[in-house]
Parts: structure tokens; sequence; C-alpha cells
């Protein structure tokens, strides 16, 4: 959610405007959507050591320490996504917006409604990415009972354990929310593309 | 008098470096239909987005009703009163009536008065059956149409049209132009229209700009403009078929004259010798002859000479004539006025009155016809 709330306003913010830097931040925005998980936990857990630049704020190895290695992974796959989408509609298309009345917010919005249906795969792209990710969760969350321990952690140690049992069961868990929340968005996605607008 | 509706100052656009635009003033009258006029890449469509009051020139200010329009966001209330249609259509990709009552929308006008105020465009712009369709399905012809009932529901103060068009084939295009004239007649509506096809230019304008590099070369009414072009750019702009470069001569008997590829041009008025000067002639305004045809009296208010048909060209009624007279000359004759179509090679006689020979002061155009034509002999 969190990615999403970064991830489509900067890709709007990277599509819709031109300023120096901006080919090295799209470049940056590339190549975070193919960060490998391992990599951002590793920085993340060496920001938030004790000895770190952010080590006072205790997070490493608690929730939020999850919560932040899933924003840094799944953002720049949202931004990437929304960056194309916006980048795909004619650029004149914006002017004509402006040019019938619309407020800079309200230009925005139809944008993003006219690319409702790439931005929903960005969505997709980004949950997936998140919700299939285990080492940057196990290196900054730990894999602590009760606390920092999610799904595909817990899939792992009990693999490797010898747990088969619980391990599939987790799995199975996994699968059905991905399951769950992909076909979700693919009802929304597809109904909007069939139904006649404005509904009735 | 009012002042103007909208008004230009001191206006300059620079991009990467280039000057664009550069306008010092220009002025949009209430209930006028302003058209401008100009060879692409003149800067037609950065004037358009800057009267629109979608661009913030770099530099000026544009007016309305005398008051400087604010920058920023402030400007959204006096921006709501104009409205733009572009060359593409730029549709929404919902249906018909969604992009049609989409300005209404963004101005917070109540769903109920929407579909109120949406009816009678639909309807006028041959619509109505088209309302559920989706935008994607449409035809090109019936795009621009929904582009065009999406513009006036807003009602527009001001409404400008950035060669809306171009884009159609010709019967659709004819069909547009005419829908176009009747609604902005009928509803009142101050209008500017940029484009490069003069004929449209000259068929919907009340007066008429012609944008050449970014400056305003002329402006005036339609026949001001093709009749009496303000320099041998603007000539070139509204069509001049015949531009000559020529050198003036010492008078003769009172008589100003010209050399224009060895042959002698009279003048309607005097030129210092030895000057280069730059000749148009109207096409229309060229009699030819056959050589056999019975001999008119000589006239000395005329010019007169012989050459070879070059090429004969059919347009619609007419045929375009090029003649070599030592120097190219283009005049029309119709179907009916010669009994047969010339043939290349064939000798034929051009008159035109010296009233007709215009002496066009710089600047003159660069790499125009009159260039690669003259070159051509040289």
């Amino acid at each position: 959610m969190a990615s999403l709330l970064l991830g489509i306003p900067v890709g709007m913010f990277l599509a819709l405007n031109r300023f120096p830097g901006r080919k090295l931040a799209v470049t940056l925005v590339n190549t975070g959507m193919g960060l490998p998980p391992v990599v951002v936990g590793l920085f993340i857990s060496i920001f938030l050591w004790r000895s770190g630049p952010l080590g006072s704020l205790d997070l490493l190895y608690t929730p939020a320490a999850i919560f932040i290695a899933q924003v840094v992974i799944a953002a720049p796959i949202v931004t990437g996504l929304t960056l194309a989408a916006i980048q795909q509609i004619n650029p004149r298309f914006q002017l004509q917006l402006t040019a019938l009345g619309a407020s800079h917010f309200q230009v925005l919005v139809e944008l993003c409604r006219e690319t409702s249906l790439p931005l929903l795969a960005g969505v997709m792209a980004g949950f997936g990415g998140v919700i299939s990710e285990v080492g940057a969760s196990m290196m900054v969350g730990g894999n602590l009972k009760d606390s920092t321990r999610v799904l595909t952690t817990a899939t792992v140690l009990e693999t490797s354990k010898g747990n088969f049992v619980v391990a599939i069961a987790l799995s199975v868990i996994l699968l059905f929310l991905a399951f769950a929340v992909n076909l979700a968005l693919t009802l929304i996605q597809q109904k909007r593309q069939r139904s006649a607008w404005p509904p009735r | 008098m009012p002042g103007p509706l909208v008004e230009l100052r001191d206006v300059e656009v620079h991009y990467s470096g280039a000057r664009v635009l550069s306008i010092p003033r220009l002025e949009l009258q209430e209930g006028e239909i302003l058209t401008v006029l100009g060879p692409n890449g003149a800067g037609k469509s950065t004037l358009m987005r800057i009267l629109a009051l979608i661009e913030e020139p770099e530099y000026g200010e544009a007016f309305y009703r005398g008051a400087a329009v604010p920058r920023g966001p402030a400007r959204l209330p006096i921006r709501r009163r104009f409205t733009v249609i572009f060359q593409e259509p730029l549709l929404a990709d919902t249906t018909v009536l969604g992009n049609v009552e989409m300005g209404l929308r963004f101005r917070g006008v109540p769903r109920q008065d929407r579909r109120r105020r949406v009816q009678p465009w639909l309807e006028r712009l041959g619509l109505s059956s088209l309302t559920r369709r989706r935008t994607s399905t449409l035809s090109g012809g019936e795009a621009q149409r929904t582009s065009l009932a999406r513009a006036f529901v807003l009602e527009p103060e001001v409404l400008l049209l950035d060669e809306p068009f171009s884009s159609l084939d010709p019967p659709a295009r004819e069909e547009m132009l005419l829908t176009l004239k009747e609604i902005l007649e009928s509803t009142g509506t101050t209008a500017v229209l940029v484009t490069h096809d003069r004929d449209e230019a000259f068929l919907l304008g009340d007066r008429v700009v012609a944008l050449i590099n970014g400056r305003v070369a002329q402006v005036g009414d339609p026949e001001d403009l093709r009749l009496r072009p303000a320099s041998g750019e603007v000539a070139r702009l509204v069509g001049f078929e015949n531009l000559w470069s020529a050198t003036a001569l010492p008078l003769r008997s009172d008589v100003s004259r010209a050399e224009v590829g060895g042959r002698q041009i009279l003048l309607p008025s005097i030129r210092q010798p030895g000057k280069d000067l730059l000749l148009g002639v109207r096409a229309e305004e060229i009699t030819l002859l056959r050589t056999d045809a019975p001999e008119a009296e000589r006239n000395e208010n005329e010019n007169r000479f012989q050459g070879n048909v070059t090429r004969v060209i059919p347009k619609g009624p007419l045929l375009w004539i090029e003649v070599d007279c030592g120097f190219p000359l283009v005049g029309f004759l119709s179907r009916e006025e010669l009994r047969k179509a010339p043939i290349p090679g064939e000798r034929i006689i051009a008159r035109f009155p010296v009233s007709c020979v215009r002496c066009l002061p710089p600047p003159w155009p660069e790499n125009s016809r009159r260039d690669r034509l003259n070159g051509k002999q040289e």
C-alpha cells in the first residue's frame, strides 16, 4: 500500500516533468525494478544496525524494518510501471485536459483514469514482488517468532527443519493470498475494460 | 470602442536558446474570428497555447479584458472561459458522452445539468446515436465531431482551434469547416484558428495574422493579405504564384522598368536603378492567349511576353500553365477558354497590367520557388 502511495506519484512526476537529472532518476528506478531483495535487505540492515546511521531508531528486527524493506522493493516496480503507463499517453492529451479547464489535480486524476489498466498491472507486479520476497525480510526482520516471522520466512524455516507438512500448509496459504488479491485486482481491471463509462 | 478581449504584450518564447516566438503586441477583439496563417515551425501552436492561457509565456504578459492574467493556479477561473480543439481529437478512452461532458465535470456541474447541456450539442453534431459508443470505435470524422461537441458544450468565450481538420480527408474536412463556420456565426463565439492552409484561413477569418519565424509579419483582413502582402515572405505565404527577382533599370520616358531573366518588365512606381527587387504577380491577373488569337491593341499600361509552355497541370476547373518567358511565369486558363488545352512547347502570349506588378519589400522568402526557378536558368 505504502509503495503505491509513493510509487504512483513519483512515477507520474517522472513521466510528466522534465528536469536535469531526470534520465538518471529514471535509470535508477529501472534498476530498482530488478533489485535483488537480498541486496535491499543487506543495505537496510547496515542502515539500521545499532552502529548504522539510523541505528538510534532501534528498528532492526522489528515489523517496521520489514515494512521499510518491502517499500524499497515494491516502490521502484510501481514507479517504473506508472512511468511507462503515463508516458505512453500522447503528451498532447494532457494539454487537451488543461484546455478543457481541468485544474492541475484534475489532470492527474484523469491521466490515472486513462491508464488505469496498466496502473493495475503495476499494482499486481508490486504485490507479487512483496509477497514472494524472503531474503530481505529474513535479514532485516530476523525471522523472530510472533514478531517478524512472515509467511515466506516461516516456510523457509519449516522446510529447513524438515517440517514439510507445515511448510506446504504455509505455502498453500501464501498461494491462496496471492491468488485472492490478484483475482480481486483482475476483476477490477477486466470490468473496467468491458463496461461502458459512465456505468448505467 | 471597447478594448480587446485578449491582448498579448511583449511576449517572447525561447526553446533551447532559440527564439521561437516574439510578439510585441497582438489583440483579439470580442466576436471576431482571427486566423493565424503560417508555415510549419512558425510558432503557430506556441502562440495558440499562450492565447489559450494553457502556457505561460517566458517574457511578456497576456491580458484578458484589460487586466493582466495571473500566473499559476490563479488563472484557472479565466482559463475556464477558453477552450481548445486540437489537430487530433485527443479523446479520453471512455464513451462519446463521457468525453463531451468532461469539461463540465471539471467545472463541477452536477450530473443532471450536464446531461441537459450536452444533449443539444450531441444532436447538432449528429452524435445522438453514438453517445454510448466507446471512442476507440469511432471514425476520424466522428471523433473530431465529438471533440467539437466537447468544446462547444462549455460555451467558451474564446474558442481556439489548432489545425483542427488537417487529419481529415477532404470531404469530411469541408463538411467540418462549414459546420464550424455556421456554429461560430450562430453563437457569436470569439475564435482563433491556427492553420497552414490559406484557403481555410481566408474562408473563416475576419482578420488574418501572417506568422513567419515567430514574428507577426502582417495583420489584416483576408483581401488585404491576399492582394496587398506587406513583404515577399507574406506574398509567398498567401500564395503568390509569380515571384521574380529583378533589378531596377534607368527610367525611360518616365516609365520605371526592371530586368528579369533578360526581359524587361514595366513597373507601376519608380525604383532606384540598380536596386534588387522582388516582383510579385498573382496568376489570376495574367491573361494567356494563343499566338493566333486576334491581336488586341497594344496597351502601354500592360506587360506582354511571349514564351513556351513548359507544363500544364489541371487544378479543379482551371488549368495551371507554366510558361518560360526567359523567366518562369504561371497563369491560369479555364478549360473553356481555349478549345484545346495548350501542350508543352507551344508558344503562348502572357499579358498583365502594369498595376498588377507589386514590388515586394523585404524580408524576402529564403529558398522560395523564385530561387529554385531562377537558379535553374542561371
